[in-house]
């Protein structure tokens, strides 16, 4: 298990959460229920 | 349940297909040296071959029926219900074996720690089933009517005992089966909504005692039971991974074997010329097995019997003279369609390829085309759509089988969106290769959205995974390039989810308003593609030997 930080392009929002590797997860933005979810491996800079 | 003796020699029930008697070879004397050897000296047919081993026999097939079954869930981590604590806690499947008259105790139901029969039991459903906490959400669909019928044997052959079943939901919707829960009630069998939270035991008689929330009549039952049966689900076979990665199948969330298509193709494997049968595909009972077995048989029977095989025209070709043998193609080949072995040219398997263009995407190096949607068609489409006005245009690439036919949907459902989006199809999202988002950028797109289908209903088994890999690379390289990467979106979007695509249209028309005409005049700029080094080394040379 390593922790991923994820944001939503449509909305900006970002989380972290748990992921192992190999997971086959579809990922959506718990607040605008986009798909379009870019993952970091590290914390992102925030957004200007 | 340690009630009766084995021999070495045995049918595994009586049931048991094929009705056939195995050898227990740990505990044989016959073997190597000889020294009882009487089953043997007694088979007519000589069928018992001491010194026979395990072999691989190689078949050639034209089709494969997968049909491994499953496995019956261990109720031990569920240490709540005692299983392994309380020895009148069983299973139902322990339960079948004490009824059967072929079991230890020649069908006379006695209780395991004293050995005198029960007068009141209990039933606890969804042991295993429905219950994400343990990473098993799904219903077992069989358990419900195996305990209806379980208490109808027990009020059929002992009238005076009392049953007790704790359950979520009865579902009962086979046919006949609502007649034989009712039967089971008019029966007296006492039926409990809700589930105990823990199993208790009094030491002094074994008896067993739970207590339950009723939540239909909102009050908190407590019973003493002789013994509780727990209603386990079924779980996936433990083959289930390795013929998976033998046939390139894929699961659905639950575990179990994903069909083609959920409904229009429930025998179908995604593989070509693989089919399901039984529990394997989903929880099903004995009659629904029989029916996708039946079904199965019958496809593999117009397949073979079809002399010739007609694929579709849509497949990947490899040309040698382009491929760098990197291989990167075979491994990202949803259907294992594409040989490749070290120091190799790559070759696509016509016969298995299904045409997602997953491997044309992702070859750099310009080797693989797809029949009817090729590189140049696919780009050619791009530059002509934004040929006019780029800047007043949302442009999307859609997938075949969802997002088009979601699109096809919002239309016929007269669904209003913005009129600013252009679609081009292509038969998978995994089709759009980075350099065709570049290309949609360079040409002035102020949006670009990538739409394929939701993950369990990808058509191509898993090839939109590679659709993420890409984006996911794309929104780096427009960070790198200065591009506001959230001009490139993604979306999921099913065939049924035109309201999905008029949304998303929406918010794409409110993303596009916001990009400016100096962000895309940057875009087209900083995306340019680069020039190769040698080819720049090449003519710069090729100037000084001039000048």
């Amino acid at each position: 298990m390593a922790i991923a930080y994820f944001r939503c392009m449509m909305c900006g929002h970002e989380w972290e959460d748990e992921v192992e590797r190999g997971d086959d997860v579809e990922r959506t933005c718990t607040k605008c229920r986009s798909n379009s979810i870019r993952q970091f491996k590290s914390k992102p800079e925030p957004k200007e | 349940m340690g009630l009766s003796s084995r021999k070495a020699i045995y049918i595994p029930f009586p049931q048991a297909v094929p009705s056939a008697y195995t050898l227990d070879m740990e505990n044989c004397l016959g073997n190597n040296p000889i020294a009882c050897g009487k089953c043997q000296d007694v088979c007519e047919q000589d069928a018992i071959d001491y010194d026979d081993q395990d072999e691989l026999i190689v078949r050639e097939v034209g089709a494969v029926v997968v049909a491994i079954g499953l496995d019956v869930y261990d109720p031990t981590e569920m240490d709540e219900y005692g299983y392994t604590r309380f020895e009148n806690v069983i299973t139902s499947m322990e339960f079948e074996r004490l009824i059967c008259a072929g079991g230890p105790t020649d069908g006379h139901f006695v209780r395991p720690s004293d050995v005198t029969r029960p007068k009141r039991i209990g039933f606890i459903q969804c042991v295993g089933s429905r219950n994400p906490a343990i990473g098993r959400p799904y219903c077992s669909n069989i358990c419900c009517m195996n305990t209806i019928k379980d208490t109808l044997l027990l009020a059929d052959h002992y009238p005076d005992t009392g049953n007790v079943v704790s359950y979520q939901d009865i579902r009962a919707f086979g046919k006949s089966f609502e007649d034989m829960f009712q039967r089971s009630k008019e029966m007296g069998v006492r039926y409990v909504r809700g589930l105990p939270g823990d199993i208790e035991e009094d030491p002094e008689t074994g008896n067993l005692i739970i207590t339950v929330e009723n939540t239909t009549s909102g009050k908190l039952e407590r019973h003493e039971l002789d013994m509780v049966v727990l209603s386990v689900g079924v779980i996936p076979p433990k083959d289930l991974k390795k013929i998976s990665g033998l046939l390139t199948l894929s699961k659905t969330s639950d575990g179990f074997f994903m069909e083609s298509h959920p409904k229009l193709k429930p025998v179908d494997a995604p593989t070509k010329g693989v089919y399901f049968a039984g529990f394997c595909e989903s929880p099903k009972d004995i009659k629904e097995s029989v029916c996708q077995s039946g079904a199965a048989a019958s496809k593999v029977g117009a397949l073979l019997n079809a002399g010739e095989i007609h694929i579709e025209a849509i497949t990947s070709v490899i040309d040698p003279d382009l491929c760098t043998e990197c291989g990167i193609c075979a491994g990202l080949c949803p259907y294992s369609a594409i040989v490749w072995e070290k120091g190799q040219k790559a070759e696509v398997i016509e016969a298995a390829c299904a045409g997602c263009g997953c491997c044309g995407a992702a070859c750099k190096f310009g080797a693989i085309t797809m029949r009817h949607f090729t590189d140049d068609q696919l780009v050619a489409q791009v530059q002509a759509v934004l040929e006019h006005e780029p800047d007043e245009k949302v442009f999307v690439f859609a997938c075949n089988w969802c997002s088009y036919a979601g699109g096809d949907m919002a239309g016929i459902s007269r669904l209003e969106y913005p009129a600013s989006n252009r679609v081009i199809r292509t038969m998978c999202s995994a089709r759009v290769s980075e350099e065709m988002v570049l290309e949609a950028f360079r040409a002035g797109a102020p949006v670009v959205l990538v739409s394929g289908c939701h993950y369990a209903d990808c058509h191509y088994i898993n090839a939109n995974r590679q659709t993420v890999v890409r984006v996911q690379r794309l929104w780096n390289k427009l960070e790198k390039a200065g591009v506001r990467p959230e001009r490139l979106q993604l979306e999921w979007i099913s065939a049924a989810e035109g309201q999905k695509f008029a949304k998303v249209m929406k918010e794409m028309e409110v993303l596009r308003a916001t990009v400016t005409p100096e962000e895309i005049a940057h875009a087209r700029e900083a995306l340019k593609p680069k020039p190769k080094k040698e080819k720049v080394k090449k003519e710069a040379k090729a100037e000084s030997v001039t000048s």
